[in-house]
């Protein structure tokens, strides 16, 4: 029995751990071994020298060297540590006065109140979890609908409820009363396990969606391809009479009319929405996708690119950044009446890509702990785009660079390639 | 004097850039010499022949000897990767060879003349930085390189090893003290035991660097970052 609320102890310990540290990148065998270690010595320990004093150092000793599994600053294990002691320490205090207020005789490990209390405790100390981890949550931009998060505070909730029940009801055979408390258990347990897949099923309900707008991308990119190439067989069809206007033109001395002619034939290439030919589907198909907007919403677009026809990034992830950045850019400088206008640069040099983009705006920018949010109404759901665009900016390990004064926002971005 | 090369097998555009360049020369009043190749196979005949430039604007699409191979030749025959070139192209769409070569910039048809001068004002401003000479002291004689040769050093014991393009040198030195003197031409420390010249950096990746010669050094954990932030102020500077 107390095997059993012990196991759900490691894995508040887990979720905690989850809290401050980040475990992408570790050896899963070392980590779930020291969990492993830690909680043999726990139950030893407590088994066979209950005393608070050698309990709470072994825990202090535990927790840190179960830290060590992630990569961290000295500052942030020591914060982490600290503060999972003290929450540890608090929520079995609090719980512990809350009972001995109810006038209930515990604390004597042989007794069967015992369990009760330690269920109970970590209980709470779950809901307390839970509710910091939604707090993380939030600020990594992962938005799981409320709603859910209040269903799955809600149980361990009433299951605290009903544990202080059974203990109230002093006529149960002890076996039940520790089958239902079981029983408990495991329920919290599954509904855990539930608010993860939530969470997952979530990240990849926005990946699918990315996917979805970079195929968008993809096929206006092939209409483009193809108006233009009809385009261009049109031209050099009559280009034998463009040659004899442009010729004429220009004998007779109006080669400002020549230049002009030849702008219009350009133009009319440009209206197809091929402003960019860089030889990479993926960016041409963002870009003219993205131009085109902007063209049409009377924004006056200038751009500077030089990338080579085949860049190892995924297209995936081209289209998160540039799309993104480039919406940004765009439903910003779309907020003023004139003066709209947008600075493109793409350079690729040395094996790193760098990418500046720049914009007209009127000046507001919408700032929270630091971290850019987004002027955009919907600001729950677009909030994200800057996010995705830094989680591609960390796993390139590179960097994205945010200056602006009252008339200019710009943001620049590098990142290394893997060739 | 700034010397710049034009190489394109149309005489008119080569007449168009030299133009904008005299145009140029007479709003900065600084003293440029033009000399224009309407082939690859001049312009590496005046490269056999000793002859240097600041600064080359090279046709991509020509007919004998192409961009992309008047480059390499420059880069990998003669080591010099010192020499700004920059490619003009009728289409947008470049060769990743083209890279390789390490080009300063793209001008695309049809040319625009600000874009000329600009990257003349960059060629000359990045050769500016490169314009110096390295002391040390060997052997209690003093002797002196151009900042421009250097690769990198690496700091062995109490002695200095000096990678340069010509070869290799050492002396008797402090890390730090090589550092004072090379920072102001953008030299970086990479390591503990690594000062490199930013320009003669072919390649960089989050955790090593990889210079001209081919070699790969790396990039210490702990000033990861400081790099990375240095390449982003360089080269926001370039970008604006």
């Amino acid at each position: 029995m107390y095997f059993l609320v012990s196991i759900l102890f490691i894995y508040n310990l887990y979720k905690l751990m989850m809290l401050f540290f980040d475990n992408t990148r570790i050896n899963r065998k070392k980590e779930i071994v020291s969990y492993v270690i830690y909680f043999f010595v726990n139950v030893f320990i407590s088994t066979y020298f209950p005393m608070p004093i050698l309990l709470v150092t072994s825990s202090i000793i535990g927790f840190t060297l179960i830290s060590l599994n992630y990569k961290a600053s000295l500052k942030k294990r020591i914060l982490a540590i600290c503060f999972i002691v003290l929450l540890s320490a608090c929520v079995e205090t609090v719980t512990v006065q809350l009972i001995s207020g109810l006038k209930l005789q515990l604390f004597r490990r042989d007794q069967p109140e015992f369990n009760y209390m330690f269920s109970l405790v970590q209980l709470i100390l779950y809901s307390v979890t839970i509710i910091l981890g939604k707090f993380k949550n939030i600020k990594k931009g992962e938005q799981v609908s409320p709603l859910y998060w209040f269903f799955i505070t809600f149980i361990p909730l009433i299951s605290l409820y009903i544990i202080l029940l059974l203990m109230y009801i002093k006529d149960i055979p002890v076996f039940l009363a520790n089958m239902a408390i079981i029983g408990i258990m495991v329920v919290n347990v599954l509904t855990f396990y539930l608010y993860d897949r939530v969470s997952v099923m979530h990240i990849e309900r926005t990946e699918k969606l990315l996917l979805e707008q970079q195929n968008k991308y993809y096929d206006e990119q092939f209409k483009i391809m193809n108006s233009s190439i009809k385009a261009t067989r049109a031209i050099r069809h009559d280009l034998n009479n463009h040659i004899a206007i442009v010729s004429s033109l220009i004998e007779q001395g109006t080669s400002q009319e020549a230049l002009q002619y030849l702008k219009d034939i350009k133009g009319s290439y440009n209206r197809n929405g091929n402003y960019v030919q860089t030889g990479n589907i993926a960016i041409d198909s963002v870009l003219n996708f993205k131009l085109q907007e902007a063209d049409g919403q009377n924004v006056d677009v200038s751009f500077d690119i030089s990338i080579p026809d085949t860049v190892e990034i995924p297209a995936f992830d081209i289209v998160t950044v540039l799309g993104n950045l480039l919406d940004n850019a765009l439903d910003a400088t779309c907020k003023l009446e004139d003066n709209r206008k947008i600075d493109l640069q793409m350079k690729y040099d040395k094996g790193r890509f760098l990418f500046k983009i720049e914009n007209t705006y009127n000046g507001q920018v919408l700032k929270q702990d630091g971290i850019i949010l987004t002027t955009k109404h919907n600001s729950s759901n677009h909030g994200i785009g800057l996010e995705n665009v830094r989680k591609i900016v960390d796993k390139y390990e590179g960097m994205m660079d945010i200056e602006h004064d009252e008339n200019k926002f710009s943001v620049t971005f590098l990142c290394y390639t893997n060739d | 004097m700034f010397k710049i090369a034009i190489c394109d097998d149309e005489q008119a555009i080569c007449s168009y850039i030299e133009d904008i360049i005299l145009e140029y020369q007479r709003e900065i009043h600084v003293d440029i010499e033009v000399e224009v190749f309407y082939s690859g196979k001049d312009l590496c005949r005046a490269i056999d022949h000793q002859q240097r430039f600041d600064l080359i604007f090279l046709d991509i699409e020509m007919n004998l000897l192409n961009g992309i191979e008047v480059g390499k030749k420059i880069r990998e025959e003669l080591d010099d990767y010192i020499t700004k070139i920059v490619f003009v192209s009728g289409t947008d769409t470049y060769y990743r060879q083209l890279f390789e070569v390490q080009p300063l910039n793209f001008v695309s048809k049809p040319i625009q003349p600000y874009k000329i001068k600009e990257n003349i004002r960059l060629a000359m401003k990045l050769s500016d930085q490169l314009d110096g000479l390295f002391r040390y002291k060997k052997k209690h004689e003093n002797y002196q390189i151009d900042v421009k040769h250097i690769l990198y050093f690496e700091s062995i014991g109490r002695q200095i090893r000096m990678v340069t393009v010509e070869g290799e040198g050492q002396f008797y030195g402090k890390l730090e003290e090589v550092l004072a003197q090379v920072a102001k031409y953008q030299f970086i420390q990479i390591h503990k035991s690594y000062v490199v010249s930013y320009n003669q950096i072919t390649q960089f990746k989050y955790e090593a660097v990889i210079l001209s010669n081919g070699e790969s050094l790396p990039i210490s954990q702990s000033r990861r970052k400081d790099i990375r932030n240095f390449q982003m102020k360089y080269e926001k500077e370039r970008l604006s």
